[in-house]
């Protein structure tokens, strides 16, 4: 850790360091000499105008290339049903359960945890963490992220613009307010020495851009790694060149007034009504209609600060079979759905299972609420789902496509991935 | 002049009971556990073992002395190993006498896992300084964070009036072992505090009640007199409603029937009968 130290107060922080073993050392002074010199056992190292230093780096001229787009790969059952395909999603390492990574982790120092890794019953991995910060107020804070990399080679705008939506969709579903939400963006790319990379660099930044502004949700920090390629040889001696996929995760940080008013996705009773917020379609690489999302989270957030959203699932990988079903494995209770009036381009069983579309949240509502609650919502009409209920199983038809299956099976695949680490 | 609150002047001096958090090296769960104290109706101060050492504070100025968790020395040739050189080596005569004279001692997780090194627990045969019981690395090899349930064993001041309750743990090496004759003698003379059960957390999360292998399901114990305590779970990560790991499931309950959520947690009561002991009088 380096510090800056007025001289005339050096010898207190000296004192101080000694009497907590801290080892404290002079290791330079700044000056007004324009200069930074670096001397090493009295020898001069390094003396370079900091003018040099800091603008003196050669500009170079970049140019970009639109690259042909690689198609996502394309959804594909593989002839299995909907059924199976929804215990593999739950095996698949994205959406997999990884408690044994929350668990050999101290998250519970400083007694300032609110919602943690494992949610509800089912100890299932949640989207969010949530914090309060300070001991003497309930104010708190949200974290969560959103990351595509499988999407940046078909389209890294719309990529960025997915992981910007998901990062605060997720801090929203938990309680956070809409409004006062900023994020942090970390790039992890190949090298924009590269046209086609650049290209997709910049577009990703763009989306970066233009969304922060239409959700008003400012970028306060971030960092970036680039030039992730490998050049090399492979076993055959052939020249071989692997570059990662672009990769931007986007870090949400939102606030949340009262703790205590925190939203976590478990169903919590049987009888409790399922809303669909949002629309559903086909793209592989989903849009992101920003400014209908944020009229759907303002909402929500209104919804949840009269403490009438007993559960909310933000819908990411997997889609909404994946969402309820994740409700019903975290608190160990059923659900029956009927999807087949969701709103959106949606024609096919597939798409209603498994599209995963953005800016879409479910959530369970108290019979007893449920004129306060479409009251709130009225102009956007949320769409009636389905219902929480008491046997654990897990029932979503569409049209008459069934996905019908337990939560005791599905809790089965969930943990099978990572079982054994 | 040590001044020690008694029967005659504690009703006319209604003093909180001082508090000492020991700090430093890598402990790490003092600022939480001064919150949970001050509380309970106590006054904590938080000082550096260093400043102990260099007699800048006084152990018999405090009523109540806690070794907080954290992670001392990065567990350097194991657990609260060599924190408890460290007292043992420079504060032990001050220690000795805060121990012998009517006054309570807490060591949580890393705290306790000192308390055993250091000899201060269980001190069968009040032979303080005799490391006598171990704290191992757990079954399952690696550190574990979750919420447990514990039954009280007896009847230390610490824990009157509790019958069990459920606290989080957070812990590498928890593993209470101690020989056949040892062991023996903790349950004769009463000296086991808390045990891991199966209650309203484990049911709830569905897991098993002994979190890592401790024999006889022993979470924490008591030296003879019951004054000091030592336990692997951590009461002030359970000092607030929120920190339940089913609290937004209890939440949702009270709302439905019109209440709302308490705010302190059930870990508090373990600091308020330590603040209780002394205003008793």
């Amino acid at each position: 850790m380096t510090l800056a130290v007025p001289p005339a107060k050096w010898h207190i922080l000296n004192k101080l360091m000694t009497r907590r073993a801290v080892e404290a050392t002079i290791i330079g002074r700044f000056t007004s000499s324009g200069k930074c010199v670096v001397k090493y056992r009295n020898k001069t190292i390094m003396d370079v105008d900091l003018d040099f230093l800091h603008e003196g780096y050669p500009r170079k001229i970049l140019k970009t290339k639109q690259p042909v787009n690689i198609a996502s790969k394309k959804f594909n059952l593989n002839g299995r049903k909907h059924s199976d395909y929804l215990l593999d999603l739950l095996k698949d390492p994205s959406i997999t359960g990884f408690e044994f990574i929350s668990s050999q982790y101290d998250h519970i120092v400083q007694a300032n945890l609110v919602v943690g890794p494992l949610i509800g019953r089912g100890r299932l991995n949640g989207e969010t963490a949530v914090i309060r910060p300070l001991l003497d107020s309930e104010r708190g804070i949200i974290t969560s992220f959103g990351l595509y990399p499988d999407f940046s080679e078909s389209d890294s705008y719309r990529m960025a613009a997915c992981s910007i939506d998901t990062a605060i969709r997720n801090v929203v579903a938990a309680g956070a307010d809409p409004g006062r939400i900023a994020l942090l963006d970390n790039f992890c790319w190949c090298s924009p020495s590269d046209p086609e990379r650049l290209y997709q660099l910049k577009c990703a930044a763009q989306a970066c851009h233009d969304y922060a502004l239409s959700y008003q949700t400012p970028f306060i920090s971030g960092k970036d790694s680039l030039y992730n390629d490998f050049q090399g040889f492979d076993q055959n001696g052939r020249k071989v060149r692997i570059s990662i996929p672009p990769t931007l995760l986007i870090t949400s940080l939102g606030i949340i007034d009262n703790v205590y008013s925190a939203v976590t996705a478990d169903f919590k009773k049987p009888g409790d009504l399922l809303y669909l917020l949002g629309e559903t379609d086909s793209q592989t690489v989903p849009s992101v209609n920003a400014l209908e999302n944020m009229k759907i989270y303002r909402l929500l957030h209104k919804a949840i600060q009269k403490r009438i959203v007993a559960s909310a699932i933000p819908l990411n990988k997997g889609g909404l079979a994946v969402g309820l079903a994740k409700g019903a494995m975290a608190g160990k209770l059923g659900v029956k759905a009927d999807l087949s009036e969701i709103k959106g381009n949606v024609n096919k069983a597939q798409t209603a299972f498994f599209s995963e579309s953005m800016g879409r949240i479910v959530v369970a509502i108290a019979a007893e609420n449920k004129l306060i609650f479409e009251n709130i919502f009225k102009g956007e009409r949320p769409t009636p789902v389905g219902v929480v209920t008491e046997d654990k199983i897990i029932s979503l038809n569409y049209k008459n496509n069934r996905i019908k299956t337990t939560v005791d099976l599905a809790l089965a695949a969930y943990r099978r991935k990572f079982a054994d680490y | 002049m040590l001044w020690l609150p008694t029967a005659e002047n504690l009703p006319i001096i209604k003093m909180k009971p001082k508090v000492l958090i020991f700090s430093g090296y890598g402990l790490n769960s003092e600022a939480e556990t001064k919150y949970a104290f001050d509380t309970a109706g106590g006054k904590a101060v938080i000082v550096h073992v260093n400043d102990l050492v260099a007699h800048k504070v006084s152990l018999a100025d405090f009523q109540i002395l806690c070794l907080p968790g954290g992670f001392s020395y990065g567990d350097d040739s194991g657990s609260g190993n060599a924190y408890a050189n460290k007292l043992k080596n420079h504060l032990w005569q001050e220690i000795l006498e805060f121990v012998n004279s009517d006054r309570l001692v807490i060591g949580i997780c890393n705290g306790f896992q000192i308390l055993a090194n250091l000899g201060l627990l269980p001190a069968l045969n009040s032979k303080f300084g005799e490391r006598q019981i171990a704290l191992l690395h757990n079954s399952q090899a690696r550190l574990v964070t979750r919420w447990v349930d514990l039954r009280i064993e007896n009847d230390s001041p610490w824990l009157s009036g509790i019958s069990q309750i459920s606290l989080p743990i957070a812990h590498g090496e928890g593993k209470f072992y101690a020989e056949t004759e040892i062991l023996a003698k903790l349950k004769s003379r009463r000296m086991i505090a808390l045990k891991y059960s199966r209650g309203e957390t484990c049911r709830y999360s569905d897991l098993p009640a002994n979190p890592n292998g401790s024999l006889a399901d022993i979470a924490g114990i008591n030296d003879e007199s019951g004054r000091i305590l030592g336990l692997m779970p951590h009461p002030e990560r359970a000092q607030f409603f929120h920190q339940l790991p089913h609290w937004t499931n209890l939440a949702d309950k009270l709302r439905r029937e019109g209440k709302s959520c308490p705010r302190t947690g059930p870990g508090l009561k373990i600091f308020q009968n330590a603040v209780r002991y002394f205003i008793k009088g």
